[in-house]
């Protein structure tokens, strides 16, 4: 059942996610030769329009960016929420099922939005001329460096190049999940909570969690760095070498794992307001 | 044994007011039936069918489907029409037939279509295009194509012409398994007591203030469910 939830999820808006996302792709080589227009002609210009039209090129990935995020969350809300829940409840599908489709597709859309915002970049950076040299492009500058130093880094010690990469793109994946699911947490507590205004009961929720965030964040952050500059005063380290990148990766896995905890409490609650606590009346 | 169709045991819920809809209500319905649930508004009809369905949680009790306690499970045992259009209106009738298809292993597409083309709904036709009536002509086509235990149909007959009426329960009669019960709630009490086996009249509270077998009770009472409805429920 699965397969089936994931297939009508990722198809619900695709067609307007591909038409996003070709015209992202599509007017990438423009913004491009725009750019380099811009670059390489700059002192001749009156008047900068291919800068007015290269500003609006970011802001067209912002929105796509936006729009990627937003149908997500809009999509989970209609599916269980409104007229259609009156459908998607009736199916013999369980609800952890439901869920895990509904997270499950968020994410393949978030990365797919990455993918293609990543793909325009490097087709706008392959064109664009870096150091007033026509042959000499933006990718090449941006991109031959970091591909040096991952490089040394691989010959240094592969295992932990690796490590450190694998780790690095599982918190990337923690964050991604813990955000979808606080944000289908705050739609499912904000329409169990309140039918009348359901949405605004979320934009509440999202307040609030925001602020205790920023309340408990901050002198958190102070205890532990005070704790720190005391630990090193009373037992100076000199990390280096295996040292630091075993304190790295020590410190990386547990907020790993802290964060794996924290998506596996909200999923849990989100569960439970799902089968005790629906009300579609 | 007889396995009842649905049982509703001691069923207590109360919406987020705090007013009760349901105080303890105790319902049994037989296998191969065609029952009418009627009472006034507000007597907790929709709400009753809701618990049924699994779109609402009761707050006490106990709801069993053909013998197997209420889940997801059941929910493949279960036909159910709400009063409202359900589906994703960007949706084209074809993919609505996927839809069934793909979720429910009982689903009749042969028989689907059929009914499609007896209404004249071109099956490339999208939903949002499609009148209130045709659109809850398409979810009765849906829902009554499967081979369920349980139809459980909201109000399925309201906001349309006599004429749809007509064939909304023609369909109805003529598209469920024998062996399945159907459940109907409607005000429309003239209209559908011609096809009605058996009936529950159904007071504030859950009360069962009247229930039987259709034709005894007109016989008994020597009225019809209509006028029997009215005298039950006289205001």
């Amino acid at each position: 059942m699965l397969k089936k939830c994931l297939k009508y999820d990722l198809l619900s808006f695709s067609r307007l996610f591909l038409l996003l996302a070709g015209t992202v792709l599509g007017l990438s080589p423009i913004a491009g030769l725009l750019l380099r227009l811009l670059i390489t002609r700059w002192e001749e210009m009156l008047f900068p329009w291919e800068a007015f039209l290269v500003i609006a090129y970011v802001f067209l990935i912002g929105i796509f960016i936006l729009a990627s995020i937003l149908m997500v969350y809009i999509r989970y809300y209609t599916h269980l929420f409104r007229d259609e829940g009156y459908l998607t409840f009736t199916l013999p599908v369980k609800r952890s099922t439901l869920l895990f489709s509904k997270i499950l597709s968020a994410m393949i859309y978030q990365a797919a939005a990455i993918a293609v915002v990543a793909l325009a970049v490097c087709i706008v950076f392959l064109i664009t001329p870096y150091n007033g040299q026509p042959y000499h492009t933006l990718f090449g500058a941006a991109f031959t460096p970091l591909l040096r130093r991952i490089g040394a880094a691989f010959a240094e010690n592969w295992f932990v190049t690796l490590l450190k990469g694998a780790v690095g793109i599982l918190l990337a994946i923690l964050i991604m999940l813990f955000y979808h699911l606080f944000y289908y947490l705050t739609i499912t507590m904000g329409s169990s909570i309140n039918r009348k205004h359901p949405l605004l009961f979320c934009v509440l929720l999202i307040y609030a969690f925001n602020t205790v965030l920023s309340l408990l964040s901050t002198p958190a952050l102070m205890v532990l760095t005070l704790w720190f500059t005391a630990v090193d005063k009373l037992y100076p380290l000199a990390l280096v070498g295996a040292q630091a990148e075993a304190v790295y990766l020590t410190i990386a896995f547990t907020l790993a794992a802290m964060l794996a905890l924290l998506c596996a409490a909200i999923w849990q609650w989100i569960l439970h307001l799902l089968e005790r606590r629906l009300n579609l009346a | 044994m007889n396995i009842p169709v649905l049982n509703c045991e001691n069923i207590y819920k109360s919406y987020q007011s705090g007013r009760p809809v349901l105080r303890g209500l105790n319902l049994t319905l037989p296998a191969g039936r065609i029952i009418g649930l009627l009472g006034p508004n507000g007597c907790g009809k929709s709400t009753l069918i809701k618990l049924i369905a699994g779109l609402l949680v009761p707050d006490r009790g106990n709801i069993t489907i053909c013998g197997q306690p209420r889940s997801e499970a059941t929910n493949a045992l279960i036909s159910y029409l709400p009063e409202r259009p359900y589906f994703q209106s960007n949706m084209r009738v074809v993919q609505l037939l996927d839809y069934f298809s793909d979720f429910y292993a009982d689903f009749d597409r042969s028989r689907a279509i059929a009914m499609l083309n007896d209404l004249g709904i071109a099956p490339d036709a999208r939903m949002r295009t499609l009148s209130k009536g045709t659109k809850e002509k398409v979810q009765l086509v849906l829902v009554m194509s499967r081979r369920a235990k349980l139809y459980l149909l909201d109000e399925p007959i309201a906001g349309v012409d006599p004429a749809a009426r007509d064939y909304i329960l023609r369909t109805i009669i003529s598209n469920y398994s024998p062996d399945a019960t159907v459940v109907l709630t409607t005000h429309l009490i003239t209209d559908i007591e011609p096809v009605l086996d058996d009936f529950v009249f159904m007071g504030h509270g859950g009360q069962i203030l009247l229930a039987g077998n259709a034709d005894e009770v007109r016989e008994a009472h020597q009225k019809s469910l209509n006028e029997l409805f009215r005298e039950v429920f006289r205001c």
